[in-house]
């Protein structure tokens, strides 16, 4: 034992070294494990449809059963769209355009909100009849004003085809396939790592959630262990209220939950990447000639170069960025010892911005392998790799 | 349907028995994938999808179904009472237990749980948005779970159905499950 000291340092040297090598190894271990992302955003936002698209382009797409199962849904979607427009007609004191298609029209109103027994020919043929009307054309350019699903011209553009009997939803349909999420589930895939990364595949967990308010109560329950948050926005319901709340603009409420999800403190370790999505049916809007400025005033000060899309999309972003460079003032009024520690700690953080269509496969492809590298290179910096 | 108790937390499945212990017959299982009404007919079906919606944060479609079922069959001195708790736990602004429909049916029940005395069927609208929920979206899902996968195939090993409570560490629950 008296020979030892003289070892000694040689010892710490070993020591240190072996200190070293766990710490590798626990770095390792935490970049190999799955990288968990949360799909947040309002109802309708297209939560859902970017994780169909992870399906598509990460796990092994839609089989032949999973096709036909979404029958049923792309059906009554064809369903709901036209039930809804003519429902509305008189409340906006618009009528057909064409007389004869008044018994189509009492055909479907027969038929009710819940969708005919069975989607017959009879039953096409009446909805096909509606969809040329004028009338009803009108209704449809003033969707706005009631509640119509974003797809409903997508499928009643589409009537024969879904009306057939040998009808296969191809990916596309099933993507712009409206279902409302309850709850949360989990996908879970894994993706190639480029080479300049380091390789090999990355594990990924993909969580949905339901958008809506009363489902907003359940996200808690999953923020922990979050790498990042996927934000969801659907900037064409600028003009739009919401389905859970007449009085409430859509596009004002995904503002409200943003900030109160980048001001959460259950959040603070996530990195958030906000999804500026359905840039297409934006585009259309606003060439249509719809404006943002009735409802959001400021845009009439808004100062940017290009077409009025182009000014209208950085103008959502901007009203987002804004969010994130704002003082954390609010709820100063839970002053726990616990949350000033948590404002103290609490560094400044980036907020990144992608504009998406994300029933775009190729779109969100794109997206999706910036968004990953974006989170390597997080995770590799943070553990001083990269 | 029980009848017994007027609370609403008559249908929380705490103490749910694990039904590989005593499998059903086949047949009666495979009848759960013929439809949503099927399933919410036999009991141990139930009680199952209640197990696969509580794993997906969705419990609270089925409780509220099933008190509006029993709404239905209440003697009517009892019924304008617990049509009130209903909306309280599940429709009112700050419910505990908020089902999501649209503000149209919303704003339909309101008038009929507080206009005078509501009637066996205030709530059919409510109920039919939040039966089609659990239509279109939990039970096809559920159909393709392992956990019902499992169940019909009355495996006896012990199967793998992690829940999200799993990946969280949300302790509560985490002490219980590895009790």
């Amino acid at each position: 034992m008296r020979l030892l000291p003289c070892i000694k340092s040689y010892d710490e040297g070993v020591d240190h070294s072996k200190q070293i090598d766990r710490e590798i190894k626990e770095w390792i271990k935490t970049y190999n494990e799955a990288i968990k992302l949360l799909l947040l955003g309002t109802g309708e936002s297209g939560k859902t449809t970017i994780i169909k698209q992870m399906k598509i382009l990460h796990v092994k797409g839609f089989s032949h059963s999973e096709r036909t199962a979404m029958i049923p849904h792309i059906r009554f979607n064809t369903h709901e769209a036209i039930y809804e427009i003519i429902q509305n007609m008189p409340v906006l004191s618009i009528g057909l355009q064409n007389a004869k298609h008044v018994r189509a029209q009492q055909y479907l109103l027969k038929v009710g909100p819940e969708g005919p027994q069975e989607y017959t020919e009879e039953y096409f043929d009446n909805v096909r009849d509606l969809w040329q009307d004028a009338g009803v054309r009108e209704c449809f350019k003033r969707a706005n004003e009631y509640q119509l699903i974003d797809s409903a011209e997508y499928f009643l553009d589409r009537i024969d085809l879904i009306g057939k009997e040998d009808y296969v939803p191809s990916d596309a349909d099933i993507l712009r396939c409206r279902r409302k999420t309850t709850g949360i589930q989990k996908i879970e895939f894994k993706v190639k790592v480029p080479k300049s990364m380091h390789g090999g595949t990355q594990d990924f967990w993909m969580l949905d959630v339901g958008g809506q308010r009363g489902e907003r109560k359940k996200w808690i329950q999953v923020f922990e262990g979050i790498h990042a948050i996927w934000f969801v926005v659907a900037c064409s319901d600028f003009d739009q209220t919401l389905r859970e709340d007449n009085s409430q603009n859509r596009l004002k409420e995904a503002l409200i939950l943003f900030e109160d999800v980048w001001q959460s403190r259950f959040l603070l370790e996530a990195g958030i990447i906000v999804f500026l999505n359905k840039q297409d049916l934006l585009e259309t809007k606003i060439k249509q000639g719809r404006s943002i400025a009735p409802y959001f005033p400021k845009y009439n000060h808004f100062e940017a170069s290009g077409d009025e899309y182009t000014r209208t999309k950085l103008f959502i972003r901007n009203l987002f960025v804004n969010l994130t460079t704002k003082k954390r003032e609010r709820r100063h009024i839970i002053a726990s010892a616990e949350r000033f520690v948590v404002l103290e700690a609490s560094r400044a953080r980036e907020c990144y911005f992608h504009f998406t269509t994300a029933t775009d496969t190729h779109n969100v492809r794109t997206v999706f392998r910036d968004v990953h590298q974006m989170i390597l290179t997080h995770i590799l910096s943070n553990i001083g790799v990269y | 349907m029980k009848d017994k108790d007027d609370d609403i937390y008559t249908y929380r499945h705490f103490n749910i028995e694990d039904p590989r212990k005593d499998p059903l017959p086949s047949r009666r299982v495979r009848r759960w994938a013929f439809g949503l009404r099927e399933l919410l007919q036999d009991s141990a079906g139930r009680e199952h999808f209640a197990k696969f919606l509580s794993k997906e944060f969705s419990g609270e479609n089925l409780k509220f179904w099933l008190a509006v079922q029993e709404l239905k069959s209440l003697p009517i001195s009892r019924v304008a009472s617990y049509a009130k708790d209903i909306w309280k736990e599940f429709l009112a602004v700050d419910a505990p237990s908020p089902v999501n429909i649209d503000a149209a049916s919303r704003e339909l029940t309101r008038v009929k749980v507080e206009s005078g005395k509501p009637d066996r069927y205030c709530f059919d609208q409510a109920q039919a948005h939040v039966y089609h929920l659990m239509k279109s979206d939990s039970y096809s899902r559920y159909l393709r779970s392992e956990m019902y996968k499992d169940y019909l195939n009355g495996a006896k090993k012990k199967t793998s159905v992690k829940g999200i409570r799993s990946i969280v560490s949300f302790t509560g629950r985490k002490e219980q499950s590895t009790n």
